[in-house]
């Protein structure tokens, strides 16, 4: 069979236009350039009807490009090697829809039109869909001669399959493994016609998730989620969240944050933005019941989960105490409670209580009725019947009081620096590996250490670094309040101290930016993702020791920046103590100026939006009604396009741009409305 | 004289390598137990096979020595020092080839963790998509759309939304 190669209305280009004379039915032309539009990504084959198997005669370039088989390889052969994946492939891949095969096949036996989809492959065995038109042509005797097909090639979605999926890993042949591979072709008619295509998007959401999101922090998850509508669908998930904040905080801190209440009903992503953010801290007030009487100063408290314990203390006669309270914030009516345990080690009173794994603390050094202590005693809250029991450590450091500790790995008890017997400060750090058999102290060399000091921090953060900050410390013959920050990484083979930023001078510039005037005594709040809060203490000068204060040691250059939360805070002075809760609350015990000393009055910084369902614990006026919402309970993970009331708006009408360093007028109002409650 | 496995890309080309590399494809290591020397891969092209083979084949080198010398010292440090904890032994000088390895655009790279994970080289994919989450890192949405020729498929008012949303992803903490 023969026809012309002049054609008709396209613009001359002989390879892509042609005309056939069909019997009666008259010149029948293709202007293929302007219907087809750009060759390079359609294809054009016309085969021949009156051979067995219906030969290809030819095929135009757009196909050779979008198929990547060349002319030669193909003339001869029947159209369907598409339908298998690469040229090595024995048969057609399983996710080839058979039904729409059937239906070409019928078509062409009854000599009709076919339109329709199919997934066909190129050569390197990538994926492509075909919007495949068949049209017979009729020769003279009204019997069909030819079948041209126009193939409209696109990309598609689909993806690679699980990574490692188990079939793959069969012994197999190599045609078979190809055919093992498991594709998802999305739904035809997915007209994603994009030369350019976005790889990442070929990948499954299995692989996008566990091998990509996994390694990123929960800012960079919410950016992903603005990307487009598949990812933003993927990074909806709670699991992604969770994950993603389990690698950026430690499991530790992921497991604890289960416990808070309130959590579960945030979700994973709202927790991470709110702990990233701190949009959502506020200060409360907190009553409960009980007491814990003597009453005292100068004690320590420490969390076990979502239960505050104290223990020892300075009585009103100085005496130092031993006696042990828990206050369990779970209940619904939380109350100091005197745990009895059948041992308890000597009194004590400027000591440092510490969280070890389970619900276990340690008690270390403090001073006592004999003079400063260096024993360390262990208590598990839960165990049958509570009980301190002494560790005998080796080598134990000298005994102090007024040092600081923390707990890496939750095993590792760090002490640092305090007062000796003779009144001399200290600067030395010490740890002590508790799950030993024989536990053995070590003292950390350093060739530098920072000024010996009283009365300052000890934080963890990213792991096994600590934090130093602040307190009295020895400067010359004087001693004065510090607002150092010095940090050690415990990991290193040879841990050191580096000075991140420090008071210098009055007026001297500090790099850090305005950081909070030195002070001892303070609170110092390990966030997760490894920020620093810090607030209260004897400060120098008139400054307010409510003023909340954050720093990231991990950045490049860590710069302080002030936190400004509504509600209102304790008058700090002397003898509190704080512990951390769950990771999202601090829990200020005592705090007044001398009196209050039954703790019933307790104040909190929380840190998340909690849904709290005790009136008395909230900060509501007397008819109980709702004033602007400090406890958004309208929050809502919310739609698209459907957020409302969210605590962005309830806490200062915060736009986007100024999250944390906004003059926070809606707060000074609302304390000023509770000032005028409480004395009225 | 070790002994060669012939494998043969999609377009043709042959690429004849040493046992030991070529068996950082799980998948060869199974079809050649199977007493098969010559493994056709249509679905990996020449120019991706090649980066995969010379991967290999710097990895063969090092996972034929399990200890190097650098990873048992620190293995040894470790343990006598009861303060310096052990952390995962990496070879730098390995560290630092990947590194240079992985220094591709965006459609090379996919096209490599594609045929790694055909041949299941699970290494090979874990490097690629560690260095996929490096270049998403710290961007903003609109980075990371040119970088990867993600198309925006939200529309305006849906857009407004999800800037108000997630505006904290991208605030200076």
């Amino acid at each position: 069979m023969e026809w012309d190669s002049e054609s008709e209305g396209s613009n001359g280009d002989e390879e892509e236009g042609f005309l056939l004379s069909g019997g009666s039915g008259g010149p029948f032309s293709f202007a293929v350039e302007g219907v087809l539009g750009p060759a390079s990504s359609c294809g054009l084959v016309v085969s021949d009807a009156l051979e067995p198997d219906h030969p290809i005669i030819y095929v135009n370039r757009g196909f050779e490009e979008s198929t990547g088989y060349r002319a030669e390889e193909v003339l001869g052969r029947n159209c369907r090697f598409l339908q298998c994946r690469g040229p090595f492939a024995q048969r057609r891949h399983p996710l080839v829809d058979a039904t729409i095969v059937s239906e070409i096949r019928r078509c062409l036996e009854e000599g009709i039109e076919f339109l329709g989809d199919l997934l066909n492959f190129r050569k390197d065995g990538s994926p492509l869909m075909n919007r495949l038109q068949l049209t017979p042509i009729y020769g003279d005797d009204e019997t069909i001669t030819h079948f041209i097909g126009i193939q409209f090639f696109t990309d598609t979605n689909v993806e690679l399959g699980p990574l490692l999926s188990s079939a793959v890993k069969e012994s197999a042949r190599p045609n078979r493994l190809i055919t093992e591979h498991v594709f998802r072709p999305v739904s035809l008619g997915h007209t994603h016609i994009c030369r350019e295509f976005c790889s990442m998007l070929q990948l499954s959401d299995e692989v996008l998730c566990q091998k990509i999101f996994s390694r990123l922090c929960p800012r960079d998850i919410a950016s992903v989620g603005s990307v487009c509508k598949r990812l933003y669908q993927l990074t909806k998930n709670e699991d992604i969240w969770k994950m993603v904040c389990q690698n950026a905080w430690g499991s530790e801190t992921t497991r604890a944050l289960e416990t808070v209440p309130g959590a579960k009903r945030l979700g994973w992503g709202r927790l991470a933005r709110e702990l990233t953010t701190l949009e959502a801290a506020a200060w409360r007030e907190l009553t409960v019941g009980g007491a814990v009487e003597p009453s005292r100063c100068n004690f320590s408290a420490c969390a076990v989960g979502n239960r505050v314990v104290l223990f020892g203390g300075e009585g009103v006669n100085m005496q130092p105490m031993n006696d042990t309270f828990v206050l369990d914030l779970n209940s619904s009516n939380p109350e100091w409670r005197h745990v009895k345990v059948t041992s308890a080690p000597p009194g004590r009173w400027g000591h440092t209580l510490s969280s070890l794994n389970g619900s276990s603390l340690v008690v270390f050094g403090g001073c006592g009725t004999q003079g400063l202590l260096n024993d360390v005693f262990i208590l598990d809250l839960d165990a049958q019947s509570p009980a301190w029991r002494e560790i005998s450590g080796l080598a134990p450091p000298m005994p102090r009081s007024w040092h600081s500790s923390c707990t890496v790995d939750d095993t590792k008890l760090v002490v640092s620096g305090g007062c000796a017997d003779s009144g001399v400060l200290l600067s030395d750090t010490h740890l002590l590996d508790v799950t030993m058999e024989k536990p053995i102290w070590r003292e950390i060399p350093a060739s530098w250490t920072p000024p010996s000091r009283l009365g300052h921090s000890l934080s963890v953060y990213d792991g096994r670094k600590i934090l130093m900050f602040g307190g009295l410390a020895k400067s010359g013959p004087l001693r004065l309040r510090s607002s150092d920050v010095f940090t050690m990484d415990l990991s290193e083979d040879e841990p050191c101290w580096r000075c991140i930023t420090g008071s210098g001078m009055p007026g001297a510039g500090n790099p850090a930016g305005i950081g909070p005037p030195p002070r001892l005594d303070h609170v110092a709040v390990s966030l997760p993702g490894g920020r620093i809060l810090i607030f209260g203490g004897s400060v120098a000068g008139l400054h307010s020791a409510s003023q909340l204060y954050l720093l990231d040691p991990t950045e490049e250059t860590p710069t302080w920046r002030v936190l400004n939360v509504p509600g209102s805070p304790p008058q700090f002075a002397w003898g509190h103590s704080t512990c951390v809760v769950g990771g999202t609350r601090a829990i200020v015990l005592g705090g007044q100026t001398g009196e209050e000393w039954m703790l019933s009055e307790l104040h909190e910084l929380s840190l998340i939006s909690a849904i709290d369902p005790q009136p008395k614990r909230c900060c509501r006026n007397q008819d109980n009604q709702q004033h602007k919402p400090t406890l958004p309970e309208q929050c809502c993970g919310g739609e698209l396009g459907q957020r409302k009331n969210c605590s962005l708006l309830g806490f200062g009408g915060a736009t986007p741009s100024d999250l944390l360093l906004q003059i926070d007028v809606f707060s000074v109002e609302e304390t000023k409305h509770k000032r005028d409650k409480q004395k009225g | 004289m070790a002994k060669m496995i012939k494998l043969v890309s999609g377009d043709g080309a042959e690429f004849e390598v040493e046992e030991e590399v070529a068996f950082q494809s799980k998948i060869i290591k199974d079809i050649v137990a199977d007493a098969d020397d010559v493994i056709p891969l249509p679905t990996v092209s020449s120019k991706v096979l090649i980066q995969v083979i010379e991967y290999c084949r710097k990895h063969a080198a090092v996972n034929s020595f399990p200890l190097s010398p650098s990873s048992s010292a620190a293995a040894a440090a470790s343990s006598s020092s009861s303060i310096s904890y052990s952390k995962p032994v990496s070879d730098p000088a390995l560290r630092a080839w990947d590194n240079e390895f992985v220094k591709l655009n965006n459609s090379s790279l996919f096209d490599i963790v594609i045929a790694a994970n055909y041949l299941d080289i699970e290494e090979l994919v874990d490097l690629v998509l560690e260095t996929v989450a490096d270049r998403i890192k710290g961007k903003q949405a609109q980075e990371i759309r040119r970088q990867f020729n993600i198309e925006n498929d939200f529309t305006p008012e849906e857009e407004e939304a999800l800037r108000r949303e997630n505006s904290w992803a991208f605030q200076n903490n």
